[in-house]
């Protein structure tokens, strides 16, 4: 950034503020009952995916469960399974803790990646106008015009699909919605005195655009990440149970898929229920957080407060 | 009796947390056939009070108290049914912003004609006539009937909401700040219309605006609001000639006249008083220089003080006030030594040469293959100005004039199509050549509007900082000069405001903030696009003597934009009057506004309200509106609407020497002399023969 240094008081003092903002805009969203609700669920799903697997009783994949020296096939909850087992005599319960860790991986890292990229592109876009905005926004209609599985089932038989790639590739296909959204909203800023007032004191592009028009489109950003969060979460659990997850490790999207191959579906109850809930109930989380976030990022409510 | 009678009303705002209490106690009648003025600053509970009358408050706001009765029947017991009878039928309306109060998807006509037949049973025919005949009375052609609202500009879409008004044949007309954001002509204009309609139909009219002249010059009787409370209630007459409240006679002070020059402007200091709770003393007590113990113990009663009715302790000593107030030390105002003025002017800052900005129209592929040569917009047209150190240059026009642009171009915000800009004897763009730094250091700019030229995201230290961190300083430089700065615009201590948000400011403080940032890097040039516009009037003298200070104290060189004539007297040493991309006239402000020579900016100086009652002034019915500046016509701009023009006008563009004495130059082949016979009588004149023409073709048919 033009004439721009940053040194550790500052920086400080800058996290501090950021920070307290932070915190207040928690406490502010935390006055919604639902988003209460949602943030619980959030929390809950956070510590699952980092301890989840070390609270497992058995390891998913490894261990069979065996009673009277046969394989427990399609237990129904209850005895050693506490939630029933698969068809190959997998414990569901450590299956199901165990696969929140790469949900979260997906869901965060592909929600953080696609807001990040979308912010950037949108900012980058808005900001400048013209040519870039033509160009940047042509490339926006032509992801929304790829359909989303078909593509990705295409880019994922070429190769052996990881969690990373999938966040990578889930990243590539919904940075077009934040970007959408940012862009128009930075167009209204950019009109806005103080933006041509910071350019008549001598502020150059980039520290226009990063410290004066940045920061007032940055709570729609966050809205669109926390909701990319619930975007990547389903659209991962999609290509898993089409069977295009990683192999390699269980997933809640794998689990559906797994039951659904073995034909159980319609019977296995306490297998379908755990992945399925989890999944619906973290996307749940996010959107009711996002939701009464979304009431602080209102324009009309912005002005307001603070 | 009375046909509008507001008995002690109060009404409040419910707000999370406190309740604001908008309105308190307020009384007030409106006979048939009269003019009665609110006036009053934003947040006085003006607007609030007229909403009321009609029923359209807020959701969140409630009389709660009190009684307002229209004709002898109760307003406030009516059910929302009853109420849409009462509205255009009995009570209509005027708002504010003409540009937003018309639908832009429906035909004028087709509007008034469904407030027609939603009261009225009559057939689409009847109504049409009916719309044709308001038309003619506010002075538009009834054949336009069938345009869209963006077809017409803003002083006829003003005309259109009056029209809209009229449509049911009101008996009382409630005019929200009317003219607020029209240009000077056009609010003659207008005004003149609506007191002449009214005349004519006899309907009553409540007119709300901050604007003391015209409120001076319309209203026979008159109340002063403040902080929800009725400060001086009256004859307007009686209350300008003699005001015996505080309040008055600081808002009288702070209104400037035109012709007042170098007489200091009187702001109040202080902000308006927090509502959130039912005023325990005066209202007015913690700006008031007159304050006294005895003021604490509730807000004064209206007594009888001089035939008008006054809400203050102190009335008997009014006479003692009026003389003190005067003074601008007693409303802590430093007095300013105007000798030092003149003496200050140093060398040349700032040199344009023919300086241009055309904006290219739009037009066709075919045409642009074709190589046709786009029309072009010429906002900015071969505009000379020069600028010296310490001297304030004042630019008028009316809005579309390209004053603004020719700001923004001197300050690079807008590349210019043509003409040379020399800051200093150096071209800009020398100064541009390698990075705006240079540039951005010598020149810098006031933004018009102080509630959207600060970044909400950004406290003060950093905002006043930012140029001097552009500019590669040093921290204890940039926090020592920002201190210093802030101090300087009168933002003290600079302690208590450093870590405030904008919205923790006022307007008045917003805009200091924004002075500041521009003073910061020290400039040598400082343009200001209507810095002082969007605040209060007794907050604006206050921006006014800052900037006239900075000027001084420090040898800047300032080009000062504003539409507001009086404003500008005050503060500028030379004055330039634009109109049409082109300065019409410049010269000394003394010899521009004692004698304009050319007939716009004497029509421009005539149009200008004044608060004193006994000057009986000429309206100024200049005919027309400034023609579209993409086909500009041939000659003089101004030809096609001047009483003066001939033949050499029409035929050949005068240049800006054509009239020249010592410094005063206007671009006229025929330079007034006397404005009353050769100017208004002839506009009046003209009007009334085309009044009379249409009266004629009537009989005719």
């Amino acid at each position: 950034m033009s004439g721009y240094s940053f040194d550790t008081d500052t920086a400080k003092e800058r996290l501090r503020s950021e920070l307290g903002r932070a915190g207040r805009t928690l406490r502010f969203v935390l006055q919604d009952n639902a988003a209460k609700a949602g943030f619980a669920v959030i929390v809950a799903f956070g510590f699952l995916g980092v301890f989840g697997p070390y609270l497992a009783p058995y390891h998913p994949i490894e261990d069979t469960l065996q009673q009277g020296g046969s394989m427990m096939r399609l237990q129904s909850p209850g005895g050693k399974a506490l939630l029933g087992t698969t068809s190959f005599g997998k414990d569901v319960l450590s299956q199901f803790l165990a696969g929140a860790r790469p949900t979260l991986i997906v869901g965060l890292f592909g929600g953080v990646g696609t807001g990040v990229l979308g912010f950037l592109v949108g900012l980058t876009s808005g900001y400048f106008g013209g040519r870039v905005d033509e160009f940047l926004m042509r490339l926006t209609d032509l992801t929304f015009a790829l359909p989303f599985l078909p593509m990705a089932l295409v880019i994922l038989s070429f190769v052996t699909p990881s969690v990373w790639l999938i966040t990578a590739v889930l990243v590539v296909f919904l940075w077009k919605m934040p970007a959408r959204v940012i862009r128009s909203e930075v167009m209204t800023v950019k009109e806005r005195t103080f933006v041509k007032s910071a350019r008549a004191r001598g502020a150059g592009h980039t520290r226009t655009m990063f410290l004066h028009v940045a920061p007032n489109v940055l709570g729609i950003g966050f809205l669109y990440t926390a909701y990319a969060v619930g975007w990547s979460i389903v659209a991962g659990a999609s290509l898993a149970f089409l069977g295009f997850g990683d192999p390699t490790t269980t997933s809640w999207g794998r689990m559906l898929q797994q039951v659904f191959r073995s034909g159980a579906i319609r019977t296995a109850w306490w297998w379908v229920l755990p992945p399925a809930v989890g999944i619906g109930a973290v996307t749940t989380g996010v959107f009711l957080v996002g939701r009464a976030f979304e009431e602080i990022v209102n324009p009309d409510l912005q002005t307001d407060k603070e | 009796m009375s046909l509008l009678e507001v008995n002690d009303v109060k009404i409040a705002y419910r707000m999370p947390g406190n309740d604001v209490h908008a309105v308190n106690d307020v009384s007030f009648s409106i006979d048939e056939g009269d003019n009665y003025g609110l006036v009053g600053e934003s947040g006085c509970g003006k607007s609030t009070l007229a909403k009321s009358v009609l029923g359209l408050l807020d959701d969140n706001g409630e009389v709660r108290e009190g009684s307002i009765e229209f004709d002898g029947r109760e307003l406030l017991d009516l059910s929302e049914r009853e109420w849409q009878s009462v509205r255009w039928e009995d009570i209509a309306y005027i708002p504010q912003s003409a540009m937003d109060s018309l639908d832009p998807v429906m035909t004028v006509g087709a509007q008034i004609r469904q407030a027609i037949r939603k009261h009225r049973d009559v057939s689409k025919a009847a109504a049409n006539e009916r719309v044709a005949e308001v038309f003619e009375m506010v002075g538009l052609d009834p054949d336009r009937t069938g345009d869209y609202p963006h077809q017409f500009s803003g002083g006829m879409r003003q005309r259109v909401t009056i029209a809209m008004a009229l449509a049911l044949d009101p008996d009382l007309l409630i005019a929200d700040e009317p003219t607020t954001g029209l240009d000077v002509i056009v609010q003659d204009k207008i005004m003149d219309k609506l007191i002449e309609i009214q005349e004519e139909t006899g309907s009553s009219l409540l007119m709300i605006t901050h604007d003391v002249g015209v409120v001076a010059e319309t209203c026979d009787e008159m109340s002063v609001l403040y902080g929800g409370k009725v400060m001086e209630q009256g004859a307007t007459d009686r209350i300008f000639r003699s005001p015996t409240n505080p309040y008055t006679i600081g808002l009288k002070n702070a209104f400037p006249e035109v012709d007042e020059f170098d007489e200091q402007a009187i702001s109040i200091p202080g902000s308006l008083p927090d509502l959130t709770e039912e005023p325990t003393g005066c209202v007015f007590r913690n700006r008031c220089p007159f304050a006294t113990e005895e003021c604490e113990d509730g807000h004064p009663p209206l007594t009888e003080a001089g035939g008008q009715l006054s809400a203050c302790y102190h009335t008997d000593r009014s006479d003692e006030l009026r003389e003190k107030a005067a003074d601008p030390e007693t409303w802590g105002i430093d007095v300013r030594d105007e000798r030092d003025r003149s003496g200050g002017v140093g060398d040349t800052i700032l040199e344009t040469r023919g300086l241009e900005k055309w904006f290219k129209q739009p037009q066709g592929i075919l045409e642009d293959l074709r190589g046709e040569e786009p029309d072009y917009v010429k906002a900015v047209n071969g505009v000379d100005l020069s600028v010296r150190e310490g001297e304030i240059v004042g630019v008028a026009g009316e809005s579309g004039c390209g004053k603004s642009t020719l700001a923004e171009v001197i300050a690079a915000l807008q590349e210019r199509t043509g003409g040379e800009i020399l800051i200093e004897g150096t071209p800009v763009d020398e100064l541009l050549g390698e990075s705006t730094k240079e540039f951005r250091s010598q020149v810098q700019f006031i933004f018009q509007d102080p509630f959207d030229s600060l970044n909400p995201r950004q406290r003060v230290r950093a905002a006043v900082g930012e140029p001097l961190k552009i500019q590669g300083h040093d921290p204890e430089t940039i926090e020592r000069r920002v201190r210093e700065t802030i101090e300087d615009v009168g933002l003290k201590p600079a302690g208590k405001y450093l870590d405030q948000l904008p919205t923790q400011l006022s307007g008045g403080e917003r805009q200091r903030v924004a002075i500041a940032q521009a003073l910061v890097l020290e400039p040598k040039l400082l343009i200001c696009d209507e810095p002082a516009s969007m605040l209060d009037v007794s907050l604006k003298a206050n921006i006014l003597n800052i900037l006239r200070e900075k000027a001084d104290e420090r040898d800047i060189g300032v080009v000062y934009i504003s539409h507001d004539l009086a404003s500008l007297t005050q503060i500028a040493d030379r004055l330039a009057v634009m109109y049409l991309g082109r300065i019409a006239e410049i010269g000394d402000t003394t010899d521009v506004i004692t004698a304009p020579k050319h007939p716009y900016t004497a029509s421009l100086l005539s149009a200008s309200p004044k608060t004193d009652p006994d000057v009986d002034r000429q309206r100024v019915l200049l005919p027309g509106e400034p023609p579209n500046p993409v086909n500009l016509p041939e000659g003089c701009n101004f030809a096609p609407r001047c009483p003066k023009a001939d033949e050499t006008c029409r035929g050949e563009e005068p240049t800006r020497s054509t009239f020249v004495d010592d410094d005063h130059e206007a671009a006229c082949y025929h330079p007034v002399k006397d404005v009353e016979s050769e100017l208004l009588e002839r506009y009046a004149a003209a009007r009334e023969e085309e009044v009379g023409e249409v009266v004629a073709e009537e009989l005719t048919l």
